[in-house]
């Protein structure tokens, strides 16, 4: 990351609570975020983990029983800064989601009205925004469905969504979002409900969209070999809060924090023999509760006393690698990543050394 | 059922064998081919794993052993006893006592109106296990203790259980009547990475004690790898390739069973993803339906045609 690198978004301790009958929960406990021009930053974590409260909250979609707390969301457009959580419904809808900020969801059936052909939809798009001509906005529709790799654009133009298959509406469902020029994309989950072959396509499709385009794409999964195969950052998010952050080398071949370790090791593996797969311990913390100490410390063999009294702050162990956890403080005990862990680490470097050799 | 076991007695190892199946659905005018000529057996206490992308027709299967499908044609046959062909709804049930199904959403298969412990009293009243309600409502707490869900939460409804536990549950409902077979519907995928794990090693160590032969049908190859004794992977209806997990993982055949598991994402920022195995059935130039099996090794079979099998491994085989 060089000093020109100009920030897209830039979130501040963003405070997210849900009102429930039983009682109020707190989905995000100070979410602080940040976002370059031309990157893919990974939200991973596991669901309740509140990576897509965290986006919604951008887009102004929260449920109604959502209340935001505190925090900021900074959206940079050349000279012009608009706060997320603070901007007016109209002059959101007007000129931010949509045209500056896109999203994609994990279900495209869900995105796209049954009732209504492909291309209807498209040009309804495409006309709401700026006041095309009909024909105009059609050979828009056409050049966007090339550009997502659609290779009959004209026939499937007259097509309903239930004619496509899942990574076709997919594909559609990607041309529309990029139908207004959005900056920043926010994909939740975009690939989860696809088989593997499909989703290597869509995941291709996405990383030549964003260099071509020069997107910057905040990316939900988790699914940590679709992290590694797209995401220049990644950001792991615990109970609310982020609590290990770096580049896709420093999470994945220098992880710090011991939820970070869980979860890698949880990810079986393909050369098989193992008798057991590894599993986080126990559950998440319930959220409507006070949380003490770290909150993920209940579940953590490597917690520390202190870990139970106090939160860890973000300790910054170099220009790109955060880690909120006691063992980063100087005065911790030293102590290593599960042995298994280190050894696959291991080999994940050498595969790396020998593809880079050829 | 010592009648039935004394009665397959010839093939003592093989508890269910599947023989040239093929589903067809007729719709609207329109016939739709789910499967084609499958065959396959699962040996007793082994796991045979099912994968292939939506639309193989790996739930069809399944369904069709259990009798939720009436298939077109071919055999079913389970501990010795044809499947196929039974009219009455009773018989079949009373033949497939020892086939025990869990499904994908949890939520859905569990009646959320009911307490967990009535769901599993339920299960054995219908199975005649347990002569009256107290000394099932012992076995259901059993069977809760078996599966990590504390016996004291029997009287909770499914709604005030996470998506992991609710899956606990279906699969300790699954196993009350100590069944023979397993077959297991995609019953990971609605879970959490790391539940996932833990459902997965439960289902192992319940395979390991109770000797219970499981089908597990799953579109995650790498689950399918760490479960499995025994592969088979399916595309468009056909079962292409059949192996040992050892077999198809090293030394896949079928150009489709290459695609499939070149597409997996490697866990490794650095190494991209192979993009040479990439399949294009309409490329590929293969027709399914003039495939016939050839034995590549001990287990390892492939779908294909003699041209086709020596164009992939330089030599016959044996049809």
């Amino acid at each position: 990351m060089n000093d020109t690198a100009k920030t897209v978004l830039e979130v501040k301790d963003l405070k997210i609570t849900f009102r429930l009958p039983t009682g109020d929960v707190h989905a995000i406990r100070g979410l602080d975020l940040s976002l370059e021009e031309n990157e893919v930053l990974a939200l991973v974590g596991e669901s309740g983990s509140g990576k897509s409260v965290g986006v919604k909250s951008f887009m102004g979609i929260l449920p109604e029983n959502a209340v935001i707390e505190s925090g900021e969301a900074v959206f940079h457009d050349g000279n012009e800064t608009i706060d997320l959580l603070k901007i007016k419904e109209a002059v959101r809808r007007r000129t931010v989601n949509g045209s500056r900020i896109a999203m994609i969801f994990q279900d495209p059936m869900t995105s796209l009205n049954p009732t209504l052909s492909i291309g209807s939809q498209l040009i309804t798009v495409l006309r709401s925004h700026d006041k095309m001509p009909k024909k105009a906005a059609y050979a828009r529709g056409i050049e966007l469905l090339r550009e997502v790799g659609i290779t009959d654009p004209e026939r499937t133009m007259g097509q309903y969504p239930h004619q496509l298959s899942g990574g076709m509406r997919q594909r559609v469902v990607i041309a529309i979002a990029l139908s207004q020029n959005p900056k920043l994309l926010i994909c939740d989950e975009p690939t989860t409900a696809l088989d593997v072959t499909i989703q290597e396509r869509i995941l291709d499709l996405l990383q030549s969209i964003q260099r071509a385009r020069g997107l910057s794409i905040i990316f939900i999964t988790h699914n940590l070999g679709v992290v590694s195969k797209i995401a220049d950052r990644v950001a792991v998010m615990y109970a609310g809060k982020i609590i290990e952050t770096g580049t896709v080398f420093d999470i994945f071949y220098d992880p710090r924090h011991p939820y970070t370790w869980g979860l890698l090791s949880a990810v079986p593996e393909l050369s098989g023999g193992k008798s057991e797969l590894y599993s986080i311990p126990g559950t998440p913390p319930d959220l409507s509760k006070e949380i003490v100490g770290d909150a993920f410390a209940p579940r953590n063999p490597y917690a520390l006393a202190v870990d139970f009294k106090a939160e860890p702050p973000l300790f910054r162990l170099s220009n790109t690698h955060y880690a909120a956890t006691w063992l980063a403080d100087p005065r911790a005990p030293k102590t290593e990543m599960p042995k298994e862990l280190k050894e696959r680490i291991e080999r994940m470097k050498q595969e790396a050394k020998d593809y880079a050799e050829g | 059922m010592p009648k039935a076991e004394s009665k397959s007695k010839q093939s003592s190892s093989t508890l269910l064998a599947v023989n040239d199946l093929c589903m067809y659905f007729d719709t609207a005018g329109k016939r739709v081919k789910a499967s084609e000529h499958i065959s396959f057996e699962i040996k007793a206490g082994e796991t045979f794993g099912l994968v292939g992308e939506s639309g193989s027709g790996k739930s069809t299967i399944g369904k069709c052993i259990i009798g939720l499908n009436r298939p077109t044609s071919g055999s079913i046959i389970f501990e010795g006893q044809e499947l196929t062909g039974i009219r009455s709804k009773k018989e079949y049930i009373e033949k497939t006592r020892n086939i025990q199904m869990i499904f994908q959403d949890p939520m859905s298969s569990l009646n959320p109106k009911k307490q967990v412990g009535q769901i599993l009293r339920e299960a054995m009243a219908i199975q005649h296990i347990g002569k009256d309600n107290a000394e099932r409502d012992k076995l259901a707490r059993e069977a809760m203790q078996r599966v990590g869900i504390p016996p004291e939460y029997a009287g909770r409804y499914p709604s005030g259980f996470s998506g992991g536990q609710r899956q606990r549950i279906g699969i300790a409902r699954a196993l009350v009547g100590s069944p023979k077979l397993i077959i297991a519907d995609e019953c990971i995928a609605a879970l959490d990475a790391s539940v996932q794990a833990q459902i997965v090693n439960m289902l192992r160590s319940i395979k390991e004690d109770t000797g219970t032969s499981l089908l597990f049908i799953s579109h995650d190859l790498s689950m399918v790898r760490f479960l499995s004794d025994r592969i088979g992977v399916l595309h468009l209806g056909y079962l292409l390739e059949v192996g040992t997990s050892e077999e198809i993982f090293s030394d896949p055949i079928h150009p489709y069973t290459r695609g499939l598991l070149s597409a997996i994402p490697r866990i490794n920022p650095v190494v991209p993803t192979e993009h040479t195995n990439r399949y294009d059935l309409s490329k590929a130039g293969i027709d399914y339906g003039l495939g016939v099996w050839h034995q590549a090794s001990g287990s390892h079979k492939v779908w294909c045609t003699d041209a086709e099998y020596r164009k992939w491994t330089g030599s016959e085989g044996k049809a």
